[in-house]
């Protein structure tokens, strides 16, 4: 009995995995949100290739036939065409600054400056969006949009957004969690210390550590002033570099601020206390990173993806296994409130539809297509929107892997067939099929070329790293693709770097703690004359007041420059942008 | 022989005009026409109100490119490489055909020449993908530096050094050629104004004193002058190939300026009226380059 | 004539001297040439001077397989016959008339100028650019050619030489009934035959070499003239990634950003390469020419 019991759903289950596409086909609908044109039309629009070559997915060019032109023209009819095609992404802008100056541009604009789509929709070339929204999009859209606007403090389309009116589509955009400061804790347990928690700790921590290692680099910072900078900024609650809303409401550029006065001061003494890297403004960030690799500092600040990319300990490790890297909280003064700086950004690559194009619908119908396709793996929205999801659910499948394309190319498979021959179907969608999860089935160059595209949502990242985290914890592999474990070489003390900063973001308290760059329009007229020279001048200032060459005091004279030299007029400006949101 | 004049005659002499046709219609439609759009200068344009609907500002664009602090630098800069290249430049043509005057075995000169005159045919594509390369901080010019015991040099990462480069590299592709012209000069030296000087007892540096050095006098002078026209041209392909942000501060020349300025920051206007002005200023530096040789030279240009 | 030893030393240092120099001048070519056909590896730890170290010919492959530079070429060597051949048209039937003087044909100083002006007054990169959108000839090879046909310096020069010739030449030749063409190309263009086949080669040189009218005309890679293509792909600073999936993984190994960034240079530079000994002379005798007469 029960072994018919069990040969029955091994049956069951045999005959499931043999299933054909029908699990990934999606339903019929004829809710006008998909609608297919008949007879096909074409939109043009401006392409970068990989390389100035015919290469690209299967030998064709971005506007020729390939998986994902044939998927958008079987589901919706509509037919790419290349105004232009470009090998860089300089030429591309290059291209769409002359179609401008000529008002010849392309249907759709790609992977535009919030400056271009301001420019454009001041010469009036563009079609204003905020009615082809309402009537065009899916719910399933406008719920995934407006998490977007929610995550952004409503600023997602104030970017793209012109006297009013809504003229591009951002790419969305986010990291995991904001920059946070990473420690070799091994040394800290060496020196008897803990990870600090305010800055007079990490004092303490760093006196003790250029003692033991006179010739080490207790703090890592680069010659722009990015990395390590905002680590003795944030906790005087001092933001240099955004816009932010003084105590009357009104936005003031956060470099101007007293509080940033006193974040100098912390700097400046630890410079001279020997803590910084006596060079640190000739180095790059790659360059600052080598004192990383080359065991010789203490601290630096990064994020998840630092300890691999500039700040990367591995090889350090690999020489010696008992190094340790774990994140510490954001430093506060005297266990006050802990601030973070902004980790998602809106609008520095948008879509866009010119003001001649005949059917501007299309775009929103490929829209809607790729959030249906995109997001078939987050039960939330199945439990929202049910019948009007199109897709079956399905969690992410495990990656092909090289080997198996490799042995399906073997048997001389080509294209298509080679994941229908692994997998038993063809993944539903165009893009690169070693990718796993369905949002990241477009390749990343692709995302930002055609149609408009919302390709995850906010803190998806962090969800990502979440479910890594616990798989890791848990060493319960079945709800994560299972190459994961072999990310990052497999090294444990790269995934605790990694989480450790999740932990640190969530017990701070998260989003509550982001302090928002609010100006994200394009650049005022202002902006454009002066802001170059008052950023050198900036960072010029700065930088030598922490090494000495100038009295603290020379802060006041850079704000009297600033607002001298351009800032007031920049102010005034800025104002009345965030007043016409 | 008495040269009679053809009397102007419309039915022989018409088919002249109408041979000037092409190449006058292809100015009009392409040199000529297109000025129109130098109206941009004094506008503020906008691509979506054209040329007829965006405000006209005067010469606010004009006044604001020497108001601002990189105006003038780029100006600056511009003066400094072009100056640097001509009389470098000049210099090494003058000392190289100097030397190669010298050689007495012809297959010896020939080969020179051919290996000199290379670099001026390539373009600067080649030439500047070849140099990046090349002064890279792992190329070969870094690499034999450090054999030295020097420390690795940022030829095209420096500020200070960039102009260096700027002209180096530049002479190195065209002392050569800018050579012949001084070898012309020399070889129509009369040689028995060398033998006189021999039988006077003059040694070889007198010789060089005394007759090559003025022989090559006048066109010495014809070459610097009607350089005088190119004081604004510092080498936009050689600057545009080899420059980045680092070094703007030395090496942005007018034209990459008003390249950028147009073309990546969206200033058409801006960018429309610094060329003008450094048209017009040229304009009349060529013009008063060629006035200035014809007066004192017999070189006639046209 | 005795050579002295100061003589002999001055010339033996000379002969150094210039022979440095002249090798100065090849030598970047060469290491280029030589990175091109080297392995990664040792291009990567700057083990490569003059000479390919464990050399393959797979970067050419790549440029052959995987990207258009063969097509952009035949682009490149079209616009150079077709380009020189507009340029020395346009040369000799405008610089005829203008040979003669004021008196001869009416408004001749007038026209020269206005011939001159658009050497240095320029209306800017925009206003050409919808030019040659609205005429229709974005991406064609006439973009490349039109707006650059009149080449003002070398009819000048032209007009020179025709105005150094003798005049009874062509009086004698009016005079017995010959048009006007006949004494162009009849007499004069045999006669100024070296001229006129100098300027061919500056035009042909200018044309192969140009490369910044194609980034802004030219809006398809495959169209653009080799010199373009290759600048836009300096621009690149990736070529092999998410090409891997042709090469094998020794093969891999032997490639290189670097190398290949090298081996497109050595390509594109090829062509000039080979015809340049052949047409050198040309050049120099008709330079001389020009330095001379005028």
């Amino acid at each position: 009995m029960k072994r018919k019991l069990v040969l029955t759903l091994a049956l069951l289950l045999v005959m499931a995995m043999a299933l054909p596409a029908y699990a990934s086909n999606p339903k019929e609908t004829d809710e006008i949100y998909y609608k297919k044109f008949d007879p096909p039309i074409t939109i043009s629009s401006g392409f970068r290739q990989l390389d100035s070559t015919a290469d690209w997915w299967e030998g064709n060019p971005p506007d020729g036939d390939n998986p994902y032109t044939r998927w958008v023209l079987d589901k919706t009819g509509v037919q790419y065409k290349g105004m232009f095609v470009t090998s860089n992404d300089a030429d591309l802008q290059q291209q769409y600054n002359l179609a401008l100056a000529a008002n010849d541009l392309p249907d759709l604009v790609t992977k535009a400056t919030k400056d271009m789509i301001n420019q454009m929709a001041a010469s009036g070339v563009l079609m204003p969006l905020d009615d082809l929204i309402e009537e065009w999009c899916s719910p399933l859209t406008k719920y995934i949009i407006n998490e977007w606007v929610d995550a952004t403090g409503g600023l997602f389309f104030a970017p793209v957004t012109y006297e009013g009116k809504i003229y591009g589509l951002p790419e969305s955009g986010g990291g995991a969690m904001p920059d946070y400061p990473q420690y070799r804790v091994d040394i800290l347990s060496g020196l008897g210390k803990e990870i600090p928690t305010t800055v007079d700790e990490l004092e303490d921590v760093l006196s003790a550590y250029h003692e033991a290692f006179p010739n080490g680099v207790g703090l890592v910072m680069d010659q722009g002033l990015y990395s390590g900078f905002r680590l003795l900024m944030d906790p005087y609650d001092a933001h240099p570099r955004i816009w932010i809303e003084g105590d009357d409401g009104k936005l003031v550029y956060g470099s101007t601020l007293p509080e940033v006065k006193e974040g100098l001061a912390a700097l400046r003494r630890f410079y001279e206390k020997g803590y910084l890297d006596p060079e640190f403004y000739t180095k790059s960030m790659e360059k600052a990173g080598e004192s990383v690799s080359g065991n010789n500092a203490l601290l630096y600040e990064g994020n998840w993806y630092s300890t691999y990319y500039q700040f990367n300990p591995r090889a350090a490790w690999e020489v010696d296994n008992s190094v340790k890297v774990m994140g510490g909280p954001y430093l506060t003064v005297d266990g006050g409130k802990q601030h973070a700086r902004e980790y998602m950004s809106t609008g520095n690559t948008n879509w866009a539809i010119s003001a001649k194009c005949e059917h501007p619908e299309a775009m929103f119908i490929i829209l809607n297509w790729q959030i249906q396709s995109s997001f078939r793996d987050q039960a939330d929205l199945y439990e929202l929107f049910g019948d009007q999801m199109l897709y079956e659910y399905e969690v992410e499948k495990p990656a092909i892997n090289s080997d198996e394309i490799e042995a399906a190319k073997a048997e001389g498979k080509t294209g298509d067939d080679i994941p229908k021959a692994i997998r038993g179907y063809l993944a539903e969608g165009p893009g690169n099929t070693d990718m796993q999860s369905f949002s990241e089935r477009f390749m990343p160059i692709m995302r930002t070329q055609y149609g408009f595209y919302l390709h995850s949502r906010p803190n998806q990242e962090t969800r990502r790293f979440e479910r890594f985290k616990h798989a890791y914890e848990t060493d319960d592999w079945s709800g994560v693709p299972a190459t994961w474990k072999d990310q990052y070489w497999g090294i444990t003390m790269l995934w605790e770097a990694m989480f450790s900063g999740i932990d640190v973001f969530r017990e701070a308290g998260g989003n509550d703690i982001v302090t928002f760059n609010k100006f994200v329009g394009a650049p005022t007229e202002s902006m454009t004359t002066y802001k170059g020279y008052l950023d050198k001048l900036e960072q010029e200032t700065f930088t030598k007041i922490i090494v000495g060459e100038l009295p603290l005091d020379a802060f006041e004279d850079f704000v009297n420059q600033f607002y001298a030299f351009g800032g007031t007029e920049m102010t005034e400006e800025v104002n009345a942008w965030y007043d016409s949101l | 022989m008495e040269i009679r004049k053809t009397r102007w005659n419309l039915k022989k002499n018409g088919i002249l005009y109408v041979m000037l046709i092409p190449a006058f219609a292809l100015l009009a439609i392409f040199s000529y026409y297109p000025l129109y759009g130098l109206v941009i200068a004094f506008q503020n344009f906008m691509p979506g109100k054209g040329f007829w609907g965006s405000q006209w500002v005067g010469l606010r664009n004009f006044r604001m490119f020497f108001m601002m602090p990189d105006g003038l630098q780029v100006v600056r800069n511009t003066f400094v490489i072009a100056v640097s290249k001509i009389i470098f430049g000049n210099l090494t043509s003058i000392v190289f055909a100097l030397l190669l005057n010298e050689v007495r075995v012809l297959r010896y000169k020939r080969m020179v020449q051919t290996l000199v005159y290379l670099p001026h045919f390539l373009s600067w594509v080649v030439v500047g993908g070849v140099f990046i390369d090349l002064l890279g901080s792992r190329g070969i010019v870094n690499l034999i530096l450090s054999l030295f015991g020097a420390k690795p040099v940022a030829f095209l990462g420096n500020a200070s050094i960039f102009p260096v480069t700027i002209v180096v590299t530049d002479i190195w592709k065209g002392f050569g050629w800018g050579a012949i012209i001084y070898l012309a000069a020399l070889s129509n030296v009369d040689v028995q104004l060398y033998e006189a000087a021999i039988i006077d007892g003059a040694n070889k540096w007198q010789q060089v004193f005394y007759i090559t050095i003025p022989a090559l006098l006048p066109t010495i002078a014809v070459v610097y002058t009607l350089a005088l026209g190119n004081v604004l041209n510092a080498g936009f392909e050689q600057v545009l190939m080899l420059y980045n942000p680092v070094v703007y501060s030395t090496g942005d020349i007018i034209d990459t300026y008003t390249y950028r300025a147009g073309l990546e920051q969206f200033r058409y206007s801006y960018s429309a009226a610094v060329g003008m002005f450094k048209s017009v200023v040229a304009g009349a530096l060529i013009i008063l380059s060629y006035r200035l040789v014809y007066r004192y030279s017999d070189y006639r240009i046209f | 004539m005795h050579a002295t030893k100061g003589e002999k030393v001055f010339q033996g240092i000379n002969y150094g001297l210039l022979a440095v120099v002249s090798l100065i001048c090849l030598f970047p070519m060469i290491h280029i040439i030589a990175l091109s056909f080297s392995h990664s590896a040792y291009v990567a730890a700057n083990m490569v001077t003059f000479w390919p170290v464990k050399p393959h010919i797979l970067n050419y492959k790549f440029i052959f397989e995987h990207t258009s530079m063969v097509t952009n070429m035949m682009m490149s060597i079209q616009r150079v016959l077709v380009g020189t051949a507009v340029n020395i048209f346009l040369v000799l039937i405008t610089a005829y008339p203008l040979s003669y003087d004021g008196t001869e044909l009416k408004g001749r100083n007038t026209l020269m100028w206005i011939l001159v002006v658009p050497m240095f007054l320029h209306a800017g990169l925009i206003p050409n650019y919808i030019l040659i959108s609205r005429l229709g000839l974005m991406d064609s090879l006439w973009a490349l050619i039109l707006p650059g046909a009149v080449t003002i310096w070398n009819i000048i020069m032209m007009q020179n030489f025709f105005r150094s010739m003798p005049r009874e030449l062509h009086e004698a030749a009016l005079i017995d009934g010959a048009g006007h063409l006949t004494v162009l190309f009849r007499i004069l263009v045999p006669l100024n035959l070296a001229a006129i086949a100098t300027l061919s080669l500056f035009c042909a040189v200018n044309h192969w070499n140009a490369w910044f009218d194609g980034m802004i005309y030219i809006r398809h890679p495959q169209k653009m003239p080799v010199q373009t293509a290759l600048r836009s792909l300096m621009k690149v600073t990736a070529h092999i990634v998410g090409q891997e999936r042709f090469y094998t993984p020794e093969e891999l190994a032997m490639l290189s950003d670097r190398s290949l960034t090298c081996a497109k240079i050595a390509f594109t530079t090829l062509p000039i390469l080979v015809i340049y000994p052949f047409v050198q002379r040309f050049f120099v005798k008709g330079v001389i020419i020009g330095a001379v007469k005028g």
